[in-house]
């Protein structure tokens, strides 16, 4: 059994709108390249062990379990699935080729309860693309089953066949692996996946279809191996009011501040990581999918040269909140600010350059990078 | 005073293996010659390997070779085996042995030899690079050839043992040599490298199933693999090339004092070369004509200065000289007595000369000159393949690397 909230399965509520999660994380290939010796695929297609997977899943698990919030549309289940190596001593399911088609029929079946209800999906691990994306579940590539796709997901076979056919408000589609075309794959006529879903109509019953890839096509995601990817990390920095938007009444977070956090919050990370993150993303509609309660600043300070931050001493003020960097404390200088008018000097104890001015800068959710001194 | 490479024949700018080509060697000059020691000067970690290029200065071919002889007419398909690939499929089909399953030929070439195995994918991926920047063909090629060393008296690796297929066996060389970044994982391809492989894999397939479809079967004679590697179309261009090249350094070396524009675009980097790094001892590293240009510009354009140690690989050096092309060849040695040899000038200190008995542009040295140690290489492959196999193959540096030190 996949579910991870609410036990028991019978305590779900299907009567009032709420968001159904179903969250999956790969970090096992038994026939990939460091896998099974004896059992590996045919052909691996360059593809080796990843850990990040696991890290991100229960992660954003956890977020949607504890942080979650959204009084139109609470919090109805999360299904979990992950592949590691060694197995789930908590007993949670592993991210099969089955098991995820079994998790995806019950998680369906839930969404469509409501015609309010939030669907809220997110996927980890290996990720390919050829005309279509396909996303890898632990037993892909298999050599005991003929056909080498077998064990693969179509997913823009599974959207397709959710815009059709989910009875929901809004559909919110998070897939955090790579989009690379491997030459072999290339080569390969009969490259296919398991849709999943069926249905095949023009209409929708979606008012918001966001599909949220961590990297655009042809391109790789990547993760710190102990801990959640960076589209990951991003996402619930996002979620937790770097894409904030406030419409006078409340801070929240919808379909469309996603899009655009994800990335300022990847260029952020990929700046400091040295990779380059390209999100893509594809979103109709502006359901809100999170009230935050807060906006948040990520401020990330420095002097226009790193000599001159080398030296510099950086104040941040606004009202009675303040916050300082000595000379000797790492630059870029960063804090996590409310959005607003904050005050930033620069000093230079020792006279390298002259000390600023007090400088306002309004600041709004989302990455900021200054200041353009001396 | 740092290393020279003097390249040899064929080598352009434009071909789509140069740099990667280029980088190979540098890693591998780097890697093995680091720490020689001669008449107490030291080659540190990380010296400099200039060089010189001079392969706009040579030949050009005003209708691009369109005289050679050709197939004038197209194939409606697949083209079967082309000519560059003609070796390398002669290679593998031997390997293999008649009647052997050719689906995936890589693993049975490694499973009978695996470091050849490494060196037919370091050369098809060197020679079609797929528009990897060169840097990456470059570093994976070093580490496959230097993995491949480990195992070079044993079969192969203990991953040897569960591979069934061509996929899998790049897939695991792949993992076995490809450094990622600490603590950083990609949801996808181990390294870019990946994808060039793959397209390596499957054009070596394709020759080698086009050739038994189209040229073993048909011949119904397993030896014709060896006269596949012996058509003369591979050879056209090459010797062509090599002629040109010869004939317009002969025809434009000029003299000490007025060098022709390739001497002087060489002695010019070399001189550079000992400027930068007076305190490293100065080695000359030279491939085919680039070993005959080198000896001519020590023995006639720079008489005067100390070479500690040259290396000619592949080269033709005593050929010229019983032609006596050089421009301080003695044309009375020599003279009725077989057993005279021609002198190594002293400023040349040392004298290394590298020859595979298949390249047939080598020439041994050690009948014609005095002071000259003559070192057999065998690069196990074929014919004109041969001739560029030396400084792709981790092996023959490392071997180049103990007799420097047996010097």
């Amino acid at each position: 059994m996949s579910l991870h909230h609410p036990l028991p399965p019978a305590t779900v509520e299907l009567q009032q709108p709420r968001l159904h999660a179903l969250v999956i994380g790969v970090a096992h290939y038994p026939h990939l390249l460091g896998g099974d010796p004896a059992a590996m695929a045919r052909d691996p297609l360059s593809l080796g062990q990843i850990s990040t997977p696991q890290h991100t899943a229960r992660a954003i698990a956890g977020w949607l379990t504890t942080r979650y919030a959204n009084h139109a549309c609470p919090l109805g289940s999360v299904e979990l699935l992950v592949s590691t190596p060694g197995g789930n001593a908590d007993g949670t399911e592993a991210a099969t080729a089955d098991n995820i088609e079994n998790a995806v029929g019950r998680w369906f079946t839930r969404c469509s309860s409501h015609p309010k209800n939030i669907a809220f999906f997110y996927y980890c691990g290996h990720g390919l693309e050829k005309g279509a994306q396909f996303l890898l579940p632990e037993d892909f590539g298999n050599p005991a089953i003929v056909d080498p796709w077998k064990n693969c997901i179509d997913l823009d076979r599974f959207r397709a066949g959710l815009r059709a056919s989910l009875q929901a408000e809004a559909l919110f589609c998070f897939v955090d692996a790579c989009r690379e075309t491997p030459f072999s794959m290339l080569t390969q006529v009969n490259v296919s996946g398991r849709p999943l879903v069926g249905g095949n109509g023009f209409g929708t019953a979606l008012s918001t279809n966001g599909l949220y890839n961590a990297a655009a096509s042809s391109r790789q995601a990547y993760g710190p191996a102990t801990e959640p990817t960076y589209f990951a990390q991003a996402l619930l920095k996002c979620l937790e009011g770097v894409a904030s938007t406030n419409d006078g009444t409340a801070w929240v977070v919808d379909a469309n501040s996603i899009d655009a956090g994800l990335t300022k919050m990847l260029r952020y990370y990929g700046d400091r990581v040295g990779q380059s993150l390209k999100p893509q993303t594809d979103v109709m509609g502006s359901t809100v999918l999170h009230e935050s309660g807060r906006g948040l600043v990520l401020a990330s300070v420095g002097c226009a040269t790193a000599q001159a931050s080398q030296c510099a001493e950086i104040e941040l003020t606004r009202g009675a909140v303040s916050h300082r960097a000595v000379m000797t404390d790492p630059k870029p200088f960063e804090r996590e600010l409310a959005p607003g008018d904050w005050d930033v000097r620069i000093r230079f104890p020792n006279g390298e350059f002259p000390d600023s001015q007090a400088m306002t800068f309004t600041l709004l959710p989302g990455v900021w990078q200054g200041v353009p001194y001396p | 005073m740092p290393v020279v490479f003097v390249h040899g024949v064929n080598t352009r700018k434009s071909s789509p293996s140069y740099e990667a080509g280029r980088l190979t060697i540098e890693r591998f000059l780097q890697h093995s010659l680091a720490g020689v020691t001669l008449d107490g000067k030291t080659l540190p970690a990380g010296f400099t390997v200039h060089f010189p290029y001079w392969g706009d200065l040579a030949t050009s071919f005003a209708w691009n070779m369109q005289a050679l002889p050709g197939p004038d007419v197209d194939a409606l398909g697949t083209g079967g085996v082309d000519g560059d690939t003609r070796e390398l499929v002669a290679l593998i089909r031997d390997a293999l042995g008649p009647g052997a399953r050719v689906d995936e030929p890589l693993v049975g070439l490694a499973r009978y030899q695996f470091a050849t195995a490494v060196d037919v994918l370091c050369d098809t991926v060197l020679q079609h690079p797929q528009g990897l920047p060169p840097a990456e063909v470059a570093e994976f090629v070093v580490a496959a050839q230097l993995y491949a060393l480990q195992f070079a008296a044993q079969a192969g690796p203990p991953w040897m043992t569960t591979v069934q297929t061509d996929a899998q066996f790049i897939g695991q060389l792949t993992a076995a040599v490809t450094t990622a970044t600490p603590g950083l994982n990609a949801l996808g391809l181990l390294g870019s490298i990946g994808s060039a492989l793959q397209a390596g894999v499957q054009r070596i397939k394709q020759a080698v199933g086009g050739a038994k479809t189209k040229l073993i079967d048909r011949a119904g004679d397993f030896a014709s693999t060896r006269a596949l590697a012996w058509g003369r179309e591979p050879l056209n261009g090459v010797l062509g090339r090599f002629f040109g090249d010869v004939f317009i350094y002969l025809n434009s070396r000029g003299t000490a004092q007025a060098p022709g524009p390739i001497p002087r675009l060489i002695l010019d980097e070399w001189d550079a070369a000992r400027a930068d790094a007076p305190h490293e001892p100065f080695i000359v590293v030279a491939h085919s004509l680039g070993g005959v240009i080198s000896w001519d510009l020590m023995t006639h354009d720079r008489p005067g200065v100390d070479v500690d140690l040259f290396v000619s690989i592949g080269s033709q050096v005593s050929h010229f000289e019983e032609m006596k092309l050089f421009r301080n060849s003695d044309p009375a040695v020599p003279g009725n007595d077989l057993s005279r040899r021609a002198v190594k000038p002293a400023h040349i200190r040392r004298w290394i000369n590298v020859f595979d008995e298949v390249d047939i542009f080598s020439y041994a040295c050690a009948r014609v000159f005095a002071d000259v140690s003559d070192f057999r290489y065998d690069t196990h492959t074929y014919v004109i393949k041969a001739h560029g196999a030396y400084f792709t193959q981790a092996r023959f540096y490392e071997r180049l690397r103990a007799r420097i030190d047996q010097l």
